[in-house]
């Protein structure tokens, strides 16, 4: 997992491997090029025979996380953490998630931007957890005002996709005037 | 000292105008007593409450309201400041060692010199009793003493000045530098703006490395905070007592001040004498303490012979607009801030609207944009996909109208609702008036300009007037007693040992950020001070 502290571009990747990001580029390519830019492989943007472990354990869930942040790799301690966060949150959270792999399994074709949707019609709670599952590794926060915990700040998944530009407020990410460059890829 | 602590000088506040002129005094010789509030909390654990709160919008958030010494919560909220006005005005304020200053966007900005004489030229609000030039060396020593960075003296700001900026300016991140580019020329002026934020180190305290989190709280001590003149008061002999709330100004029948009282947070009290009092304790605290303070000689207040005390409450109401460019520009890259639209800050037009301040926020969106997309039920690769277009094309711009000083706009201390300690909390009535309203239709028409000079797409007006925490006018300098609190040394009209250090002194609002006008204040009223020791 990229590290706030120590995630100057430079000194991650040479140059040469930093990819474009186009913005007006629609499917395939601009994909592709983006699921490099952030360090997956490429069959991870697209769909894939998916497999999860039966019930709802924690490996269950960080199948399922997988499978809805389109990412091949997730911090297991964090995995853990958010885990036990959402099922002491809400009990029926636990089957939720098999309910959710099983659905998943079943819909083997559905690829993950489009499970909520797909969902929503469907399952209206299984959505809801699937919105619930999105925001904690995203954001980093499981639970609602007035006791909303946060589970994740520098290692939250939002900050990803732009980690070769943006800072994670508090952070220094390169030396002073670096912003004046124009940013790789605009 | 414990029991009966004295000095040459008392100052009730260690904010950023407390700290100046605690700092000036003891650095003169004098014996400083400064009494805050609020905790002491470092840096690094501010910090720490920062990447661990679960509001991190709320720039509140990482400095937790104690119960003995209250200040305004929003997420959840705390209904600290009680609302009785038509608008409410959900400010913040920090009560803590260093005082608000812990959080700002570091605008260091000064007033425009028709600022000082908005009656005489314009027919509206009020003069205030000197001019421009009267505060612009205390304004280049402020500029000096916080570590302020600008531009050359090609780029005029509209603000004479006797000596360039203390440093340089920082170089323009890439939006702002096209934002800049895009702009100029097109009916707008856009200019880099003065900061408090070192580009090179100075002070002792470290360059800018674009950490981004200004507000709520700089990392590494790039950006000025209060706390740095309330440590060198401290170093210079000054005794900073924190925790020390002060709820009553006691004044001898000839009005002179004779003590100020102060509860621990247990509630034990403490009378504290001195030859020279100075309330700096920001711009609601201070009338709200002044109000407090009845006696039999002084039924209504300290100070408030003029019954101006609390009243004339101004800020800089603010709308906004975020919206697509067609463009990708990456804001968030350096300082949260860099760039202001300055060609509306004058003009004949301020007979009849108000003046203002345009800004574009270069903080990082990244988690807004992320929010509201998990929020639309977004996942997967779509979703990292829609984070980074976002983030990289998002603007966001926001406004600050000028106020004028209306006697009904007030603070008073609650007769029903008190703190932990029984200290009455304020009760705020504010109203929002046509002059703000009709400048505010103009500003909506010129944010829809600029988000088409950027082909903008899902433009998102924010029109509700939110307050930018800019609290003045609550204790008005003037020369006249009977509708003013302060004279011009800001000296109270009612007390000759009694001043004040505060943002509530100023007789007009202006467009900009009040910070550097405080502190110039401060010293030029530090120095009065030395002369009365």
């Amino acid at each position: 997992m990229t590290d706030a502290r120590t995630s100057r571009p430079h000194e991650v990747q040479p140059a040469s491997t930093r990819r474009q990001f186009l913005l007006s580029t629609g499917a395939s390519a601009g994909a592709l090029a983006f699921a490099a830019a952030i360090g997956l492989p490429f069959a991870a943007s697209q769909a894939f025979a998916f497999t999860p472990p039966a019930g709802g354990g924690l490996d269950a869930f960080t199948a399922l996380s997988q499978q809805l942040t389109g990412r091949t790799h997730l911090d297991a301690a964090l995995a853990s953490r958010i885990y036990g966060a959402l099922a002491k949150a809400d009990s029926a959270f636990v089957s939720d998630v098999a309910a959710l792999n099983a659905w998943l399994k079943t819909h083997a074709g559905v690829p993950s931007d489009t499970v909520t949707a797909a969902l929503a019609s469907e399952d209206a709670r299984l959505s809801k957890t699937v919105g619930h599952i999105m925001r904690a590794w995203y954001l980093g926060l499981v639970g609602e005002e007035p006791t909303v915990q946060v589970l994740a700040y520098e290692h939250a998944l939002m900050f990803d996709p732009v980690s070769d530009v943006l800072t994670i407020p508090s952070y220094c990410r390169d030396v002073p005037f670096y912003w004046v460059q124009k940013p790789v890829g605009v | 000292m414990a029991n009966n602590p004295s000095a040459d000088v008392v100052i009730v506040g260690s904010g950023v105008a407390g700290g100046l002129v605690a700092h000036q005094l003891a650095l003169a010789g004098a014996s400083v007593i400064i009494l805050e509030a609020g905790p002491r909390i470092p840096r690094w654990q501010i910090v720490e409450n920062f990447r661990n709160s679960p509001a991190k919008n709320d720039f509140a958030t990482p400095y937790p309201s104690m119960p003995y010494a209250p200040h305004p919560e929003y997420a959840p909220e705390n209904g600290y400041l009680i609302q009785k006005g038509d608008y409410p005005y959900n400010s913040q304020y920090l009560r803590l060692v260093g005082g608000t200053t812990w959080h700002w966007a570091a605008a260091a900005w000064r007033l425009l010199p028709s600022d000082f004489k908005l009656k005489t030229a314009y027919g509206v609000g009020r003069d205030w009793p000197f001019p421009y030039e009267a505060l612009e060396p205390w304004y280049y020593a402020a500029e000096v003493e916080l570590g302020v960075s600008g531009p050359d003296t090609a780029i005029d700001l509209g603000s004479p000045r006797s000596k360039p900026y203390p440093m340089q300016q920082l170089p323009l991140s890439y939006m702002d530098a096209r934002f800049s580019e895009v702009l100029n020329g097109n009916g707008f002026t856009v200019v880099p703006e003065p900061v408090a934020r070192n580009s090179r180190p100075y002070d002792e305290r470290p360059t800018c490395c674009g950490n981004n989190n200004c507000m709520p709280i700089c990392p590494i001590a790039a950006m000025y905070n209060g706390v740095v003149h309330a440590e060198k008061a401290e170093k210079a002999g000054a005794k900073l007592i924190a925790q020390a709330v002060v709820y009553r100004i006691e004044a001898d029948d000839k009005g002179l001040i004779s003590a100020v009282h102060y509860k621990d947070p247990s509630g034990g009290t403490t009378r504290v004498t001195g030859k020279l009092f100075v309330l700096a304790a920001n711009g609601i605290e201070t009338p709200k303490l002044m109000l407090m303070s009845t006696s039999g000689k002084f039924p209504h207040g300290v100070g408030n012979r003029s019954d101006q005390v609390g009243r004339n409450l101004m800020d800089h109401p603010g709308t906004g607009v975020s919206f697509l460019a067609n463009e990708a520009l990456w804001p968030g890259r350096g300082p949260m801030e860099m760039t202001s639209v300055v060609n509306f800050r004058d003009g004949a037009f301020r007979s009849d609207y108000a003046s203002k301040k345009l800004h574009l926020s270069n903080g990082v969106p990244t988690m807004a944009v992320a929010s509201a997309l998990i929020g639309k039920g977004l996942t997967g690769a779509e979703l990292d996909r829609q984070i980074r277009d976002r983030a990289a094309r998002t603007l966001t711009i926001n406004s600050f109208h000028e106020h004028l000083p209306e006697p009904q706009n007030r603070i008073v201390p609650s007769a029903d609702r008190k703190d932990a300690l029984g200290i009455p909390q304020p009760e705020i009535y504010y109203s929002i008036n046509d002059y703000v309203k009709k400048s505010a239709a103009n500003t909506h028409e010129l944010y829809a300009q600029i988000a088409d000079l950027f082909g903008g797409t899902e433009v998102a007006f924010d029109d509700r007037f939110a307050p930018n925490n800019h609290i003045m006018g609550t204790t008005i300098m003037g020369g006249d007693p009977n509708d003013s609190v302060v004279d011009a040394d800001c000296r109270t009209h009612d007390h000759q040992n009694l001043f004040l250090a505060t943002s509530g002194v100023m007789p007009s609002a202006a467009s900009v950020n009040c910070t550097l006008t405080i502190a110039a204040l401060a010293l030029r009223l530090a120095a009065k001070l030395k002369r009365e020791l």
